[in-house]
Parts: C-alpha cells; sequence; structure tokens
C-alpha cells in the first residue's frame, strides 16, 4: 500500500507492502472441497445476520452479516436540500469513495422509496463495509442494509430491496460467493 | 408549552390524536430538550440525576452507576491481523489492525512504526459529513497518537531485520455510533485490537532483498506471534465533563457533551497509575466566591475537582480490568 502524505492523518513510512507468504499456492475448488470448507453446499446462501436500529444516532440504522461480509448502514433524512432551488423529487444521495458499490446500491432503492413525498428534500444513506468479502457481496448485502435502514427510518416506500450474487465456476452456478472463490474465475 | 407547540404546527392536533398520552408527554419533552438543551440538562441536574437515568458524581454519591455499561467484542474482522469491537453505552467503535511491512527510518533502524488514526464518517452521527477528516477527527488522532506512543509497544520489538525490514502497525479506529465520549471508547478499542494482534513469522532474505512470512498454520516451527506489550504502559482512558461549573459528568453522552464547558480525561495504566491527564477549559467556576481571595478558593476547588476526577477514575478501572482481561 502505497500511503500518500496526509497532513490531516497521522502518516506512518512512505512506502509499505501487505506481507507475502511462502505459500500462495491454492488448491481449486471443487463443488465437494467448497462443501467441506464452507459448511453448506454449493446452492446454498449463506446465513445471515440482520439487525435494525443499532446507531442511535441515525433516523434509521441497521446492521447487516453474511458470513465474512459485516456492513454497517444508517439513513438520514429526509433532510432539507441546500443547493436545489426547487425540485419534485427528493433525491437520494448515497457518497462515498467506492462509488461504484454506491451506485449500484443506488439504483436498486431508487424505485423502491416513494420520493414524491419528500419534495425538496435529501435522503443520505451512508454505508460503512467492515470487512468484506468480495465487491458484489458488498452490493447485495449493502443493498438488505440499506432498504432495512430506510424502513427502520420510516421513510415511506413500495416495498423492501433483496439481492444475491450468483456466479459460474467450471459450469455451476454458486450463491453468495465469497472473494477466494472469485480469484479462481 | 402547548401555545408554542400549537401555534407552530397548526396540525399538531391532528398528530397529537394518534398518540397515547404518555406518547405525548415524550414528545413535549423531546421538543424542549430540542429548544432549550441547556434548561433541559439544568433540570435533571437539580434533582441529581441525568437525562438517561445515570447518576452525577456528586459527594455522596460515588458510585459506578455513573458510567455507561461497557461491552468488549475481539477477533471477530478476520481481513485484519486483530480486532476490537467496543460499546460504551450508545458508543460504538469498531477497531482494525493491519500488518505491513516496511523499510524503518534511517535514524531508527531498529523500529517499527505505530500508526492510530480514527475515522469520523457521516454514518455516525448527523454532525459529521463526508469527506476530509474533520478537525474533531484530527484532534482524536492526535490525542490516541501520543497515548500510545507513549511506550505500551516497544517499536523495537516490530524491527524484522535492523535497517531493511520492519511491522508497520496501521491500528484504524472508525466510530460507528457517536453518542458522546468517543476518546475512551476509541482509546479502548485500540489497546483491545492491539492486544488481539497475531503477527505471521517473518524472515528477511539478504540476498533476495525481501521479507517472507509463514501462513500461521501452515510450518509449526515458525508460528504467528503476539505483539509485545509493555504491561505498565497499557493506557486506559476515564473521561468527565464539567457542566454550568458545577456539576461533574462522568462519561458524558452526546447530548451532554455539546452543553460542556470542561472536559477532563484521566489516563491510568493497568495498575491504576497516571499516565496523563488533560483538562481542555477551565474547569470549576471561578466566580463563585466574590472578594474573598478568589484564586485560592479556586485553586482549591479546581484541585478538588481534579482529584475527585482523579478517584472516580481509579475506582471504573477496576471493572474495565475486569472486561479487558477476561476477553
Amino acid at each position: 500500500m502505497q500511503s500518500v502524505f496526509d497532513r490531516r492523518r497521522i502518516n506512518g513510512p512512505e512506502d509499505s507492502s501487505a506481507p507475502i507468504f511462502a505459500d500462495e499456492h491454492q488448491k481449486s475448488l471443487t463443488p465437494d472441497l467448497y462443501k467441506d470448507r464452507h459448511n453448506r453446499s454449493v446452492s446454498d446462501i449463506r446465513p445471515i445476520f440482520l439487525q435494525p436500529g443499532l446507531i442511535s444516532q441515525a433516523n434509521g440504522s441497521a446492521y447487516i452479516e453474511t458470513d465474512r461480509t459485516k456492513i454497517a448502514c444508517s439513513v438520514y433524512g429526509p433532510r432539507q436540500s441546500k443547493n436545489t432551488a426547487y425540485n419534485e423529487k427528493a433525491s437520494e444521495g448515497p457518497t462515498s469513495e467506492d462509488r461504484s458499490i454506491a451506485v449500484a446500491i443506488q439504483q436498486a432503492l431508487l424505485s423502491s422509496v416513494r420520493l414524491e413525498h419528500f419534495p425538496k428534500s435529501t435522503i443520505d444513506i451512508f454505508l460503512v463495509i467492515i470487512e468484506a468479502d468480495g465487491i458484489e457481496g458488498c452490493v447485495a448485502s449493502g443493498s438488505i442494509a440499506a432498504s432495512t435502514a430506510l424502513a427502520d427510518a420510516g421513510i415511506d416506500m413500495y416495498g423492501l430491496v433483496t439481492s444475491c450474487t450468483a456466479g459460474k465456476i467450471s459450469g455451476l452456478i454458486q450463491h453468495k460467493k465469497s472473494f477466494s472463490m472469485f480469484r479462481r474465475m | 408549552m402547548d401555545t408554542v407547540l400549537s401555534s407552530a404546527t397548526p396540525s399538531a392536533t391532528d398528530v397529537n390524536s394518534f398518540l397515547s398520552a404518555a406518547e405525548k408527554e415524550a414528545l413535549k419533552a423531546a421538543t424542549f430538550q430540542r429548544l432549550h438543551p441547556q434548561i433541559y440538562l439544568e433540570r435533571f441536574l437539580e434533582e441529581k440525576i441525568r437525562p438517561d437515568g445515570r447518576s452525577i458524581a456528586d459527594d455522596e454519591n460515588e458510585d459506578t452507576h455513573a458510567w455507561r455499561n461497557v461491552e468488549v467484542n475481539v477477533g471477530s474482522i478476520t481481513t485484519t491481523s486483530g480486532s476490537a469491537l467496543v460499546r460504551l453505552g450508545n458508543t460504538t467503535v469498531v477497531c482494525g489492525v493491519k500488518a505491513e511491512i516496511c523499510e524503518p527510518e534511517l535514524d531508527n533502524s531498529d523500529e517499527g512504526f505505530l500508526v492510530p488514526n480514527v475515522d469520523l464518517p457521516a454514518l455516525c452521527s448527523p454532525k459529521f459529513k463526508t469527506g476530509p477528516p474533520t478537525e474533531e477527527a484530527q484532534v482524536l488522532s492526535e490525542r490516541l497518537n501520543e497515548v500510545l506512543g507513549n511506550g505500551m509497544i516497544p517499536l523495537s520489538s516490530l524491527c524484522i531485520y535492523p535497517g531493511k525490514s520492519a511491522w508497520v502497525l496501521y491500528v484504524d479506529a472508525t466510530v460507528i455510533n457517536y453518542d458522546g465520549n468517543v476518546f475512551d471508547a476509541a482509546l479502548l478499542a485500540m489497546v483491545c485490537a492491539l492486544k488481539n494482534v497475531s503477527l505471521p513469522h517473518a524472515e528477511f532474505n539478504p540476498e533476495l532483498n525481501r521479507t517472507i512470512c509463514t501462513r500461521p498454520k501452515s510450518d509449526s516451527s515458525k508460528p504467528a506471534r503476539k505483539l509485545i506489550i509493555e504491561e505498565d504502559l497499557v493506557p486506559l482512558s476515564f473521561s468527565f465533563g464539567v457542566f454550568a461549573g458545577s456539576y461533574l459528568l462522568p462519561d458524558p453522552t452526546a447530548s451532554e457533551e455539546s452543553l460542556l464547558d470542561t472536559t477532563i480525561s484521566i489516563i491510568l495504566n493497568t495498575r491504576a497509575r497516571i499516565l496523563a491527564l488533560s483538562q481542555l477549559g477551565t474547569g470549576v467556576d471561578k466566580s463563585e466566591a466574590p472578594g474573598q481571595g478568589v484564586a485560592d478558593i479556586s485553586h482549591t476547588r479546581e484541585a478538588d475537582t481534579l482529584a475527585r476526577c482523579i478517584s472516580l477514575a481509579k475506582k471504573r478501572q477496576a471493572v474495565i480490568m475486569k472486561k479487558v482481561y477476561d476477553t
């Protein structure tokens, strides 16, 4: 990891890298090996823990854990939009550094919220990914958490959003994959 | 109060008809807190109680019900070398330690690095927005850096090969829920995360000029190791707020924090000896005793306050030690 000098943070050495391990070689995962290692078969999804209301400071919040993906989500809003003169509908603003995940989650949620009930307002949805097991897993778990947080906040919605990822390894379809599997596709 | 409510919101009567009597009272109280936060807090403190039900630390009442419940959970984040999640009441901080390899500095060629940082994301409180670290985050990071850099982790223990290779520990704390006293929670999270760290066995190969690590379970002759920690220098922080120059509030919540004029932090080690003290603000009200050698009285009152904080902190430290060392 190349650390750029950021005067707003405590900085470490100019240059550091992740440790390199002697044994990087790993066996390719067949469905049987997958079942042994992950304790579930190829077509099962990972067990989910979803809890709303853990963040007391937010209007609505949710925390989701799917095996090794842990995401906390909080919703603030509807808040007054500062920079829109006249806006017929509310805008949902997911602002984050990782725009690809944010945009994907926004697309998933946009049609479920009754934005016409919140003129000139913004509904802010913030996600913190505490532990990630693959980008697609983050998008899926993040959408579920965000939808639950919106419901916890009492925002008018048409329904809840659920999401799942699936991938193919050697012609077989597998659900809710983990990062180590994606590397071998 | 009723006229304020009914004139401001013409449809209040419609909303109120759906609420029970208890809910209406709660709504009035919440509105009052929003409009007059200072008076709201004063009314509680006059009855010797705080809005969340805890006691204040006055002379008769030096028990530990003035502090919020602490919960600590370590080792749940597998992508880190060590991690901890700490809850101080509602304040929630998660901390992860990432161990990376780097070259040591020229003038400290046998030392590694410890880099703590606190992140206050927009998620944790309505007062934060997205963007670069705010002043508050920077101040927190700096204070934590000073406290942790005290020698708790001897930097020489992070050296792999003098002059060539050393460990750098990035200790990153993220606040998930900001309900006051983030400094105490973040410090506890960092300390617990560091205690949880497991470094893989690392060997520097001078011919290849590279450091090679061994995965923990793959070779039993090269096991992973825990960090070397100087137990006498492990810091634990206990913070207090002073409200209106007279009330001492241990472990303030977010709503109390915004009304405090002074914050006092006492940092103790595992044997309840003082490692550091900090006071931000004037402390006790000096205007209490006019004419009669004001300076002397205020000095004794200030010293009293500080002494009280120290004794309360020591009492609380015993409770925290059980939590930290039993996890």
